[in-house]
């Protein structure tokens, strides 16, 4: 079974059926195609996307409907393409994993970037990063106390 | 900035290759043709933010930084100890 040191999580056993794979990369990050989405049970809802090819590579992430319950996933035909979502089978917000990537700086509360979700299909374990144009939504929604046991992922 | 008024079919021109033209305009949004030569990067405003936002994002992924998202979303003060030993990967 492959192992990751991982620079913030330790040693991250994983078999290769978890990798998620973003063909794109991230914006700022486009040569990391390979994530592992990973979570600590203290950590509840948090979840984190670790970078398979560097260690020290990490995004904290919030499920988006644990940050705003009736969020709205408006992802382009592209996008929903990538992650092989196939129309038809259902909406894309109960079968796909809608993740806000959570960042925090020096003297400012935490914020949560509903703009640009991370989407990731199981079924297909691909991912992409949507940018929601004209959604409406923040790519720095302040971040509110939220529930104890947050909202499944999808 | 540099502000100048179009109507939909006219142009305008950035130094040597670049020309950007209104095709369409109605109910507050535009449609815009953009040539330029292939070595100029073109992108949506959106895609700059998200990379400012992962990068900051992952300066942000330390245990300091969970710390205080978990406080912030937990209302509360989070004691360093009380983070996950074990992390596994979700299926």
């Amino acid at each position: 079974m492959p192992v990751l040191e991982t620079k913030n999580f330790g040693r991250i056993e994983y078999e290769p059926g978890d990798v998620i794979e973003f063909r794109r990369g991230l914006p700022a990050f486009e040569d990391q195609t390979e994530f592992l989405l990973i979570e600590g049970p203290a950590e509840r809802p948090l979840v984190f996307l670790q970078s398979v090819r560097r260690p020290e590579l990490a995004f904290i992430c919030l499920p988006a409907r644990a940050v705003v319950p009736d969020y709205r996933l408006s992802a382009s035909p592209e996008d929903l393409e990538e992650v092989g979502w196939q129309e038809g089978g259902g909406a894309p917000e109960s079968e796909l994993v809608c993740l806000a990537i959570v960042t925090v700086r020096e003297g400012a509360p935490p914020t949560a970037n509903l703009l640009a979700p991370v989407l990731i299909n199981p079924a297909t374990r691909r991912g992409v990063q949507a940018i929601q144009v004209d959604s409406g939504y923040s790519h720095r929604h302040p971040l509110a106390p939220g529930v104890e046991e947050g909202e499944p992922c999808s | 900035m540099l502000v100048i008024r179009r109507r939909a079919g006219e142009a305008v021109l950035i130094g040597d290759g670049i020309e950007v033209r209104v095709l369409e305009s109605s109910g507050g949004r535009v449609t815009l043709g953009i040539t330029a030569p292939k070595e100029v990067p073109i992108l949506r405003e959106e895609i700059r933010l998200a990379a400012e936002e992962n990068t900051a994002a992952a300066r942000a992924a330390t245990p300091a930084g969970l710390q205080r998202i978990l406080e912030r979303w937990r209302g509360g003060e989070e004691s360093p100890g009380s983070f996950s030993k074990i992390f596994r990967p979700l299926r």
